[in-house]
């Protein structure tokens, strides 16, 4: 499988040094780690707010690094949560007694790592809560259900919540809030190739999709036809529209993420049907975010994230914030 | 009864070595129910381990376990370092405070294992995870050792329940980690974490059994 890399192993820290080279007067690499701050961290006088997962999902996490959003992202290696030791950097250097807030996307080795590093702090006398998105509704079970796109939502206001000064408490409330209003579905229409392997995650015909899949180039809850667009929406829809439920009258963020490898244009006529359908039921977009916000690394299809809004998370989604993938005057 | 550091470092590099071996093996059961990098990681975060762990002072065979199982857990990526660092570490720290392998240590420092990994883990058996290989192991291992048999055969005999086991997944539903997303079209293919468990497993006994090592009287 042809990628641009020099090798497998060295995917990772060459990306993140790219980045912080690219991007130098927002984020920096911590010497040593896989770990990307912000130019001016540590920030002190505010809560952190730390992020982080497997690589293959740029921008995120290192992409949301910048004053309005994470003040650290930890980077694991092409699909696996980062290390403990990465998580621990992170903390001694953006942790201050204004506490430290975790986001962590509902996978196995994500929890697991958020836990044990919430333990670490502790001894360290670092105050911190974690909040865990599970915004994915292809899984039935709630408790079982992943973490996926609409996680940089949440990053968003929790961000915004922390650079304006707030509590630890606070910014943790407005982020579990956000959780609790926050529903994702995703479609692929092909597979991604991890770096170094010979074949991809997963093989569709020329006329299959995957319904339901996750951000690691797992497969879906099950194998279905293409359709048009207009289909594939409606599809996502009656899974995302009564599970909160979003009803008439409600206002919405919603968020199109590409998964890496469809093109911008197909994305923008997911969201022409999206917006048409969520508008003929009454349900008022406020804002409206289509590209690549968390990826799979070149696997092709979209998620669709909606996430309900009251008067503070339109002020925080508002609220400026500079970062190498999201900006907001 | 005797481990000595040359053992330890003989098991630790034979099991590090088996994973290497395997590492496309268990990236391609990964990527039937979960994401393609079990194998990878593995082998990246256990290499690791050995290279810092065989760089230390250290004599005493449950430090070196000890030791081998922190940097495991604290320098890989994913679960299943960090799961398998945590319940090395166990194992070392259960047999530190036992001071000797005589089975009977050795089988609460099993033990000690197998509830590190299901405490953390959240999983139980029939979940399709590691615990599927591992707690056979121990059972197996315990009664082993209980009805008399040496530290070598009691492993022979943990190694061949953690094969059972690990074949057991096949038929079972994954409830735990990213096989649990698949639900039902994750049946009839085999965990890639009870497979690293059980080669894992099979490398030490394999070692124990060249090496001789926990039978002689030194």
């Amino acid at each position: 499988m042809k990628k641009a890399i020099n090798a497998p192993e060295r995917v990772v820290v060459d990306m993140l040094s790219g980045m912080a080279k690219a991007h130098s007067r927002l984020i920096k690499l911590l010497p040593g780690t896989q770990v990307i701050v912000r130019n001016d961290a540590p920030v002190s006088g505010k809560v952190a707010v730390i992020s982080g997962g497997g690589s293959g999902h740029e921008p995120a996490h290192a992409g949301f690094v910048g004053k309005g959003m994470l003040d650290a992202a930890l980077a694991g290696s092409v699909f696996a949560a980062p290390p403990l030791e990465d998580a621990l950097a992170a903390l001694k250097y953006c942790g201050n007694e204004n506490g430290v807030l975790f986001v962590v996307k509902n996978y196995t080795g994500d929890r697991l790592l958020f836990d044990m590093a919430s333990e670490e702090a502790q001894r360290m006398d670092i105050p911190v809560r974690s909040v865990v998105v599970a915004d994915d509704v292809a899984i039935e079970d709630v408790a079982r259900r992943r973490g996926v796109a609409g996680t940089v939502l949440v990053h968003k206001v929790a961000g915004a919540m922390a650079d304006l000064g707030r509590s630890l408490d606070e910014v943790y409330e407005v982020a579990h809030k956000a959780t609790l209003l926050l529903r994702t579905m995703g479609i692929a229409l092909g597979p991604c190739t991890l770096p170094g392997s010979q074949s991809p995650s997963f093989v569709l015909d020329k006329e299959e999709i995957e319904i339901g899949i996750g951000i690691h180039g797992e497969a879906g809850i099950q194998r279905e036809r293409i359709l048009p667009a207009r289909k594939l929406v409606e599809r996502v829809l009656e899974k995302i529209l009564p599970d909160l439920p979003f009803t008439s009258g409600d206002e919405v963020a919603v968020l199109v993420n590409g998964m890496g490898g469809t093109p911008l244009m197909e994305l923008y006529v997911v969201f022409n049907d999206l917006e048409d359908i969520l508008s003929s039921q009454g349900i008022k977009i406020y804002k409206a975010y289509i590209g690549e916000y968390m990826t799979s690394l070149d696997m092709s299809g979209f998620s669709i994230t909606l996430l309900k809004l009251d008067e503070q998370l339109k002020t925080l989604l508002d609220h400026p914030c500079q970062t190498p993938a999201w900006t907001q005057m | 009864m005797r481990c000595t550091r040359k053992e330890i470092v003989a098991i630790l590099s034979n099991m590090v070595q088996v994973v290497e071996e395997n590492e496309q093996y268990l990236n391609q059961l990964d990527s039937v129910i979960g994401d393609a990098e079990h194998g990878s990681n593995l082998k990246r975060a256990l290499r690791k381990a050995l290279d810092l762990v065989t760089d230390l002072p250290c004599e005493n065979p449950a430090d070196i376990l000890e030791n081998f199982g922190r940097i495991l857990a604290t320098s890989g990526c994913g679960s299943g370092p960090l799961l398998y660092g945590l319940a090395i570490k166990a194992f070392g720290s259960c047999l530190g405070e036992k001071g000797s392998f005589e089975p009977q240590n050795v089988v609460e420092a099993m033990e000690a294992m197998l509830h590190t990994v299901k405490e953390k883990g959240g999983a139980n058996i029939g979940d399709k995870t590691m615990v599927d290989a591992l707690e056979p192991a121990v059972n197996a291992f315990k009664e082993a050792v209980l009805s008399g048999h040496t530290l070598v055969e009691a492993f022979d005999f943990a190694v061949q329940a953690a094969e059972k086991g690990m074949l057991e997944t096949r038929n079972f539903v994954g409830k735990k980690g990213r096989s649990a997303y698949l639900g039902e079209r994750g049946v009839g293919y085999q965990d890639p974490g009870a497979t690293s468990t059980y080669l894992m497993l099979r490398s030490v006994y394999q070692t124990l059994l060249e090496k001789g090592c926990g039978n002689s009287e030194s």
